[in-house]
């Protein structure tokens, strides 16, 4: 949606020139799709925001904050951690698609991942995961034979303390998929995906994303490139 | 007093996306920036005590996703291929009639200044931000922001006056 053209004010530092720059730069048009992804944030999430209160309704909630905080900070201080402190499975995923996985794909390197293993051995892979306490990702199971997956290698990483493991795999036309395996115990109740239902698929920055649980571990599968669909490459 | 969220989206998300792109240089990050700053206001938005403060909240929110960003993998030139390719989605538009501007020119041109001077600028061109706004959304003095702006326009000036030379 651009901004209707401004008369310039009076007090406008801008000249011509500027006004020539803010025309050209409106121009730029968001890449199709986003809006309906930004409306799609959930309802419930959006709900509670549509209040705005007045600025002395907030004081018995910042007294209770603070309060709140000082708590926290001396449980920190005694290397106390609650659940409470952890982070949402809902900001795993989302760095995982958004931050670990293009700095994975090393694109100032084509066809070089930034993997820490390398091996077409899944149980090169496996052993190698076990030896530095990560998960397995155990992705034949997962993975459908028929889209001819090959093992590249993998990575062991930590979120906030938790280890967890980044398998990465080939598909028989060379685009590249990412399984991270994690813990469930990670992450605070609530935030995570259904177990046993059938993998959540989303969709962050033109990646697709699907994330399930198994057991006592969660997973959650990226698409490298957009035109990867998930839905065909999964067993589940 | 309420704030519609779609209303909200629809109000500002394009300009969000373009004050993103700027600072990125690559179109998906741009767009990742723009939903975690929704996805933020969807949870922590209603503790917003001013309806008319939404707009300066989106920008600080993002400015402040992009910091993280670069904090966690440090700075990042776009690698030439994703900086081609975002600027293939800017339309080949016709040059402005009085200064020979199209819109690929000035985002090449934005997202070559240096990163100190790149926030502010955008935020003057693309919202047409006052200096009093920009200084409130980067948290920095409104001093700062004029200077960084004063050198930041010449630069950008500079960049394209050779362009077109």
């Amino acid at each position: 949606m651009n901004s209707p053209p401004t008369e310039p004010r009076p007090d406008d530092p801008r000249d011509d020139f500027d006004r020539a720059i803010t025309s050209a730069l409106r121009q730029v048009t968001p890449p199709a799709g986003l809006r309906e992804q930004l409306l799609a944030i959930p309802a419930a999430e959006a709900a509670p925001a549509n209040v705005v209160r007045g600025p002395w309704a907030n004081w018995p909630r910042r007294a209770v904050w603070l309060a709140a905080a000082a708590v926290l900070a001396m449980a920190a201080l005694f290397g106390w951690r609650r659940q409470a402190d952890r982070w949402s499975f809902e900001e795993f995923r989302l760095a995982a698609a958004n931050e670990i996985v293009p700095r994975i794909q090393g694109s100032e390197r084509p066809g070089r991942m930034h993997l820490d293993f390398l091996s077409k051995d899944p149980a090169a892979i496996a052993a190698w995961l076990r030896a530095q306490g990560a998960p397995e990702p155990a992705a034949e199971a997962l993975l459908r034979a028929d889209a001819g997956f090959g093992p590249v290698g993998c990575k062991a990483l930590e979120w906030h303390g938790v280890r967890y493991s980044l398998a990465c795999f080939y598909t028989a036309d060379r685009r590249s998929v990412h399984l991270f395996t994690i813990p469930l115990a990670a992450f605070p109740a609530g935030s995570l995906p259904a177990a046993g239902a059938r993998p959540e698929m989303h969709r962050f920055g033109g990646r697709e994303v699907a994330t399930w649980t198994e057991g006592t571990l969660v997973r959650v599968l990226v698409a490298a490139e957009e035109a990867t669909s998930l839905p065909a490459v999964l067993a589940l | 007093m309420s704030i519609d969220f779609q209303g909200l989206v629809d109000l500002h998300y394009a300009a969000l996306y373009r004050f993103a792109l700027s600072l990125a240089r690559e179109e998906s990050l741009a767009g990742d920036f723009v939903q975690q700053t929704f996805l933020k206001w969807a949870r922590h938005g209603h503790q917003l005590r001013e309806a008319a403060k939404a707009k300066t909240w989106l920008f600080t929110t993002l400015h402040r996703e992009f910091l993280a960003h670069r904090r966690k993998f440090g700075a990042r030139e776009a690698p030439a291929a994703e900086a081609e390719a975002a600027l293939e989605h800017a339309p080949a538009a016709a040059p402005h009639p009085a200064r020979g501007l199209d819109a690929q020119a000035v985002v090449a041109a934005l997202g070559r200044l240096d990163e100190t001077f790149r926030a502010p600028v955008a935020m003057f061109y693309l919202e047409e931000m006052s200096y009093a706004e920009i200084a409130e959304c980067l948290e920095i003095p409104v001093g700062t922001v004029m200077s960084r702006l004063a050198r930041g326009r010449d630069k950008l000036r500079e960049m394209l006056r050779d362009r077109a030379s």
